[in-house]
């Protein structure tokens, strides 16, 4: 809803780059892209997004849920997705490859082929196409499920029209058409197979490659029997199968014989770390084995195993899910699989367990292998035409070791895996971080400004429009839409009811708007298809006649009607009625609305001279916003300038650290050393920040790059033994370290079960342990599991062990010091592998010590109400998609503040944060949706419930004497409205009094057989448009209010419902953590418990008041809730419900 | 619990003798699942272990050295050869098993492992025209030299050669043991006595070429020997070699056979050193047979078990392996399983009198031989 852009989705426009000065060119729509687009285009350049397949969204469309947090995948991407493909600064050109690039930095060249899709934008998606085509084709996707020639790519896929994959289809076109049925039954005539490829130009400043990658063909590992044995998978097949909305509909079951899995097995490294296929770690597959192996086990798989070496849970709280992993009941076990055999009918996988030495021959129902990553289809041809090189593996590579997104030519980067593999988030941290190096070549940055002009003033009383869209014989092949087009005459206040074949056309909305002219109505509603993808197209009609676009509804009675009831056109024209009435008595209401503008300072406050924090101001300075860097020492260079090499390449920290200062230098960032910030206040765009020598700054944006501090053991004997160093001492002695046996110990206040890893320990301590090797020292390495994640790291691990340095693994749960001692001279470890204790001469022991959080920052942070994580390091707003933003608005992180780190990770969230606060900053004001929050200061009694409740800290105020709501931190979910005991604050569209007369309409008449369900409109709303979308039946009684968060639900909304004689009531929301409101709906939670109790003591059976929270692509969970609500209308007896609303009457 | 203390200087010399790879391993565990005499030997610990320089396990002794093993590892370690390295240590330490000693012990005072008299090597070639003076110098294992059924694989050899005009000269009792079952066994101050003084003998005949009957001891003269100061003076090549050359050169036509066969790899002609192709072209160009091939074969082939000192040892374990590869064949329904290797022939022939399996066992040189009779 934030995002109800008003304009035409963007492959519309033709994107007038003049000069080439102003446009940033974006190759591939995956996460990467995506998040690339959006900050470029928010900070004011034009994009231009390139992709490949007929939609972006890349992977992670695709996935059921995402690890650590288990949200749901395409939950959280969709409303990227949607806010690229409305954007105003992005040309979204699908199907297309880029073929040429000419000029240089600053001026490139573009020539982009793009080819037909042989669907035009007039589709609906109504999906008649894909039930005529004859060509069954097996979805690559998932190697099960089938599609046809004429597909949608995915349910939420945008752009969102069907596309022909003319290798399958039986017409070549434009020669040999054999088959039209496609043609016929398309009632838009938006199938046109007389498309040809086209040729784009387009001039940019620079380009970001964020091409992703591709996954391993599994076939060629043939010990592991993938494509001869049906039951062994690939780990995205099991992740279809466990999604909703895949071949299975979320089940388990074995592709050979549809049985339930019970014995499941992952194997991890299936290819990877190995010389024989891909000698490198494919860095994300740990992580989503143990997902895969926890979500199996909530799919009902009893017995889950998982075959690793070392678990690679090296992340921000993926120690913590690794151990989730194991207190679940998923059996890890240390080991690679050796086969793969088939014996009498079961599939057997054989491999050595290698901690108990067992030689394992044990049967599965079904086995899951994780394939290595590798570059892109394609990549070595497209780095020819950008004119960069690719590295030893075949992905791009940096310009030098510690430039993550910068190519080998001026102008171009890169961000995500095309680098190499990297996960979601870390591929989110560098598309901020490539755009802000891409920026630096934009000459000028022109946000986008939505000017218009509204001509028709005159609101009240309200003359409403209504319009009732046919889609086809999508609405009105079940529907009777005359009939609700006469219903609606009979409403007061409708000036003009008529119906539109396809109210959606671009002829349409031209038509609609000359009414609106014409009639001069003052309110608009539309009785089509979803909100979610529709209102901005009504919104646009509005525009157009000079209506205030904010005065527009819909009511969806497609994909929540007709296509979910249609063997039963009585019921869901009755249904369709309630529905218009219940929008057209909520049109009534709305009020006009403007997006607030709320002016900001362009100055950026950069906290923390360390390589974070130095890169952060450099960026900012560099595209033209000030930039104020703030270094407690007397120095800048943070950790980093006390470090000799770096690992795992070895090149000079000195020379990053230099480099970067002089850069900090030539942008002109003001710094101030021997600083400390005092005190701040304020909010997004508006700080007030007074320094330690007294000075006082307005800065709009702050970045926390403050650093963490190096873990000092106050066990092992550090500090009481003698020879025994950090990490960092041995920088400091420049490896200079005494004795010939060298031990190093590895997870010194990591993985100790109150912290997790430390991250950068791995590498710096092999880089080390090597370098002594070198210089003729016997070293040995202690270690849990060896996390060396990118290609470097692991070759240099590789090195490591070729040279001589002794790895002994000792258990990975337990804190180190229980896995290690000392006796005289000698070190006596815990070694697993051997199952025994190894003693290890030492002259000297090297600490691999973690990163802590810095004590120091606890002020500031408390003074900016930014949280801390359960490690106590600065929590982000969202682990996978906010890795740079801090939950506060205006407040973005930086470096290891956020969590331990390397080096060159520090360089890219530096720049991925400085590119947010540039975005932020950009335009000169911050722009807001006007769905806020506003308190009558009459009604309100000064109680602060809603500023308890407010996730947002939107609400400010003190007790008995005044409240008010900021609009700039306010996100309109509603939570306060519910929360406010006496009905004193209002949300625009959602006010108590819009919603309880909604429900009053929608129960007017028989509301003894009209169950109401409230949705969220972000998992539950969304839920419901794809019970549409993939036409499954459910019965016609429930109706349903659309609301955007589900913890909006108030005590009056039930009560009312209730009151009115519903039989029963159902909340519905997003799950826990996928809410979209910073957990606002748990107080969604604690609210029905407290109503339901309520209910209770009234006499209401608690099956009629229900509480359910789903994602978007749980349509069966929708579809539950809807036959539980049309079972307790039939259930509830008109007694049960008069009982009901005489006991309601008593209560006020 | 045990203890063990890690020993840099012992690591240090089995790392050598693994070419620099024992440290490679990182302990996946994936050698000890595919060890054909599996669960017999644990590969992954007595690699661990040697990692950390303590080479006590015995059950190394049971290693067929085939190196199944290593085309399975991701990491490239030579793990026999980290075995192999280990049986030194273990040897210096007097822990090896009695036969095989025994068998060092007939070496010794013999020359060959069987302990047959030094005079007797040349009975083989009795009947036949060796000539001297030629300059291929034909080199073969004493079991080509002295076991009875070995010697008609001997005795084919000469005869095929003859008839491509290759003259052949040979030591007679000059000819000694190249040493396999001691670089088995560790004994390497012994071997390097032996490489050297057999290095002597081929000297004196100043060949241009030297042919081996055995897969094992082409290993010896071409890997190990340099690793022993002993450098043997002309090329060294496996007879299956020199005839494929012959063949495809135009200089030996083969006869025709009607006939099913399939090919076992020798571990030490295949794994050991690449030659995979020569003995099937060899095969293939035999009119009217059919050459097929077993579901394992060149570099994934299975073993004989009569490598490693097995042979010698009555390694229980190994029969099996012997009997899996017989089954394999059988699987293809060939009439014969044709190799190149002595102990091969010998270890399939052992068991084929014990358990029924319709095969008949022969050389390459021996199905040669007979379609030019």
């Amino acid at each position: 809803m934030s995002s109800a852009h008003v304009h035409a989705p963007s492959e519309y426009r033709d994107l007038k780059v003049e000069g080439g000065g102003g446009a940033v060119l974006v190759i591939g729509g995956g996460i990467a892209g995506i998040q690339a687009a959006l900050d470029a285009a928010n900070a004011g350049a034009k994009v231009v997004l390139v992709e490949r397949s007929p939609a972006i969204g890349g992977v992670m469309a695709f996935l059921d849920k995402t690890f650590p947090t288990l949200d749901c995948s395409i939950c959280i991407e969709a409303p990227k997705i949607g806010d690229v493909i409305r954007h105003p600064n992005i040309e979204v050109i699908t199907l297309a490859e880029v073929v040429d690039v000419k000029g240089g930095p600053g001026s490139f060249e573009v020539t982009i082929l793009q080819k037909p899709r042989y669907v035009t934008p007039d589709c609906t998606k109504c999906g008649k196409c894909e039930e005529v085509c004859p060509v069954v084709v097996f979805n690559p996707l998932d190697g099960t499920s089938v599609r046809k020639a004429i597909y949608l790519p995915y349910p939420q896929a945008e752009p969102g029209w069907y596309v022909v994959d003319v290798e399958r289809c039986l017409n070549k076109p434009p020669g040999y058409m054999p088959c039209d049925r496609c043609m016929t039954v398309c009632d838009r005539r938006a199938i046109d197979f007389t498309m040809t490829p086209r040729i784009i130009k387009r001039n940019v400043a620079s380009i970001i490659v964020a091409a992703g990658f591709k996954l391993a063909d599994a076939r060629k590992f043939k010990e592991y029997g993938y494509g001869v044995y049906p039951d062994v998978l690939l780990s995205y097949e099991l992740d279809r199968l466990m999604n909703a909305s895949g071949p299975t509909n979320g089940e388990v079951l074995r592709p050979s014989d549809g049985r339930h899995v019970e014995k499941l097995l992952i194997v991890s490294c299936a290819g990877s770390r190995d010389r024989r296929y891909y000698e490198y770690c494919s860095r994300f597959c740990c992580m989503y084995n143990l997902k895969h192996a926890i979500l199996a086990k909530s799919h009902g798989v009893k017995h889950v195993k998982m075959l690793f070496m070392d678990v690679r849970a090296f992340g921000k709280g993926f120690e913590s899910f690794y151990r989730r992993a194991l207190d679940e009941g998923v059996e890890i076990v240390r080991g690679k699989l050796a086969r793969v055999e088939e014996e009498g009918g079961k599939l057997v996988a054989v491999y050595e367990d290698t901690l108990s030495g067992k030689v394992v021959r044990e049967d599965f129902d079904m086995i899951v292998i994780a394939p290595p990553v590798e570059p892109p289809e394609g990549l070595d041809r497209l780095a020819k035409i950008l004119g960069v090189e690719v590295g030893k593996y075949g992905f791009l590579k940096p310009r030098t070791p510690w430039s993550p997104v910068e190519t080998t030519r001026p102008g171009i980067y890169m961000c995500g895996a095309v680098a190499e593999p990297k996960d979601i988030s870390d591929s989110v941290q560098e598309a901020g971080a490539a755009v802000a190096m891409a920026l630096q070549h934009v000459e000028e940055l022109k946000p986008y400004e939505e000017e218009f002009e509204e001509t028709i003033t005159e609101l009240e009383p309200p003359r409403i429009g209504f319009f009732v869209c046919h889609c086809g014989t999508n609405i009105a092949g079940v529907i009777d839409v005359a009939s609700v087009r006469e219903f609606a005459k009979t409403i007061p206040g409708v000036i003009h009811s008529e119906n539109l074949v396809f109210a959606c056309s671009a002829a349409s909305v031209d038509y609609i708007a000359q009414v609106i002219r014409e009639k001069k109505l003052n309110r608009l509603v539309v009785a089509a298809c979803s909100p979610a993808t529709h209102l901005r197209v009504f919104m646009t009609a509005a525009r157009k006649a000079g209506l205030n676009p904010y005065l527009v509804d819909m009511a969806n009675i497609r994909n929540l009607d007709s296509w979910v009831h249609s063997a039963h056109p009585r019921e869901a024209t009755e249904k369709a009625k309630d529905f218009v009435r219940a929008a057209i008595a909520r049109a009534r209401k709305l009020k006009p609305g403007r997006p607030l503008r709320l002016p900001v300072v362009r100055r950026v406050l950069v906290v923390g001279g360390g390589i974070a924090g130095m890169k952060a101001a450099a960026a900012v300075a560099k595209a033209g916003i000030e930039a104020v860097l703030v270094e407690k020492s007397d120095s800048l260079g943070g950790m980093l300038k006390e470090l000799y090499t770096l690992a795992p390449e070895g090149y000079e920290a000195r020379r990053v650290v230099e480099e970067a200062v002089a850069e900090v230098k030539s942008a002109g960032v003001k710094v101030y050393l021997n600083t400390l910030v005092k005190r701040v206040e304020g909010f997004a765009g508006n700080f007030r920040v007074e320094l330690s020598n007294g000075e006082i700054l307005d800065v709009g944006a702050i970045i926390i790059a403050t650093g963490a501090r190096v873990h000092v053991p106050e066990y092992l004997g550090y500090g009481k033994v003698n020879n025994m160093y950090t990490l960092l001492d041995v920088e400091r002695a420049r490896y200079d370290i005494p004795g010939d046996n060298i031990a190093f110990i590895a997870c010194v206040g990591s993985r100790n079960g109150k912290r997790g890893c430390s991250r950068y320990c791995c590498t710096t301590m092999i880089h080390q342990a090597l370098e002594l090797k070198r210089r003729g020292k016997n070293v040995v390495v202690v270690y849990k599991d060896i996390r060396t994640y990118t290609p470097e790291a692991e070759a240099l691990y590789k090195e490591a062990a070729r040279e001589g340095v002794v790895f002994l693994k000792v258990n990975s749960i337990k804190p180190i010091e229980e896995s290690v001692r000392f006796e005289n001279g000698s070190i006596v470890v815990l070694e697993e592998l051997l199952g025994a204790e190894v003693e290890v001469p030492v002259d000297s022991i090297v600490l691999a010590t973690a990163l802590d959080p810095n004590p120091e920052v606890e002020e500031l942070l408390l003074q900016l109400k930014v949280p801390k994580d359960a490690e106590g390091f600065l929590l982000e707003a969202h682990p996978k998609l906010g890795p740079v933003d801090s939950p506060v608005g205006g407040v973005y992180i930086a470096g290891v503040a956020q969590g331990p780190k390397d080096v060159k990770e520090s360089i890219a969230q530096g720049l991925a944060a400085a590119a947010r606060a540039i975005a932020l900053l950009a335009k000169g004001y911050i722009e807001k949706e006007p769905l806020i929050a506003r308190i009558d200061d009459e009604k309100c009694i000064k109680c602060g419930a809603c500023a308890r409740v407010c996730t947002y800290g939107a609400i400010k105020g003190e007790i008995k004497k005044k409240f008010e709501v900021i609009p700039a931190l306010c996100e309109g979910c509603g939570n306060c409205v519910a929360e406010c005991p006496v009905g004193a604050i209002t949300l625009p569209g959602y006010g108590e009094e819009e919603v309880l007369k909604q429900i009053e309409e929608m129960l007017a008449e028989e509301p003894e057989r009209k169950p109401i369900a409230f949705t969220c409109f972000w998992c539950s709303y969304a839920a419901a448009d794809n019970a549409g979308i993939f036409k499954v039946q459910y019965p016609t009684s429930p109706r349903v209010v659309r609301l955007p968060c589900s913890s909006r639900v108030s005590w009056k909304m039930v009560k009312k419902a209730f009151e009115l004689g519903a039989p029963a009531v159902a909340i519905t929301g997003c799950r826990l953590q996928d809410c979209h409101y910073q957990y606002a709906n748990k107080h969604t939670v604690r609210r029905y418990e407290h109503w339901k109790r309520r209910l209770q003591n009234l006499g209401v059976r608690p099956e009629r008041f229900v509480l359910r929270l789903f994602g978007a692509p749980d349509v069966p969970d929708f579809v539950e809730v809807m036959n539980h609500l049309d079972r307790m209308a039939k259930e509830v007896s008109r007694e049960e419900i008069e009982a009901t609303k005489a006991r309601l009457k008593e209560v006020k | 619990m045990a203890r063990l203390r890690l020993d840099f200087e012992v690591r240090d010399r089995v790392m050598k003798h693994s070419y620099g790879t024992l440290s490679l391993c990182y302990q996946c565990g994936v050698c000890t699942a595919s060890c054909l005499i599996s669960p017999g030997i644990s590969v992954r610990r007595i690699i661990r272990e040697a990692q950390i320089g303590v080479v006590t396990r015995e059950d190394s002794w049971k290693c067929l050295t085939c190196r199944y093993c290593e085309t399975t590892c991701p990491r490239g370690v030579r793990i026999a050869d980290v075995i192999l390295g280990g049986r030194i240590v273990l040897y210096e330490r007097k822990v090896a098993p009695e036969k095989l000693v025994d068998t060092l012990w007939r070496v010794y005072e013999t020359g060959n492992p069987l302990g047959s008299p030094r005079r007797e090597r040349g009975v083989w070639a009795r009947g036949l025209s060796v000539e001297s003076g030629g300059d291929v110098l034909l080199y073969t294992c004493c079991m080509n030299a002295y076991d009875r059924r070995l010697q008609k694989v001997t005795r084919s050899l000469v005869e095929v050669l003859a008839r491509a005009g290759v003259r052949v000269t040979y030591a007679w009792d000059g000819e000694g043991c190249c040493g396999d079952i001691v670089y088995s066994v560790g004994e390497e101050y012994f071997l390097e006595e032996l490489a050297q003084g057999n290095v002597e003998v081929m000297e004196r005949f100043k060949p241009t070429l030297i042919v081996v009957t055995s897969p094992h001891a082409y290993n010896m003269l071409v890997n190990v020997y340099p690793r022993y100061k002993a450098k043997p003076p002309a090329p060294v090549v496996h007879y299956t070699q020199l005839l494929a050359e012959l063949i495809t050169s135009g200089r030996l036509k083969p006869g025709r056979l009607d006939a099913k066969v399939t090919y076992h790899d020798p571990c030490y002609l295949g794994r050991w050193n690449n030659v995979y192709e020569e003995p099937r072209t060899i095969l293939q160009h035999v009119e009217g047979l059919k050459l097929v091939e077993m579901e394992h074969n060149r570099s994934n082939s299975l073993c004989c078990g009569g490598g490693g000192g097995a042979f010698w040892s009555e390694n229980i374990e190994a029969r099996s392996v012997t009997r899996r590869r017989l089954r394999e064949a059988t699987a293809t329904e060939s009439q014969a399983m044709v190799t190149a290797c002595p102990y091969c022939i010998r270890m399939f022939e052992d068991e084929l009198k014990i358990s029924k399996y319709p095969l008949v066992v022969s050389d390459v040189v021996e199905v040669l031989a007979s379609t030019l009779r």
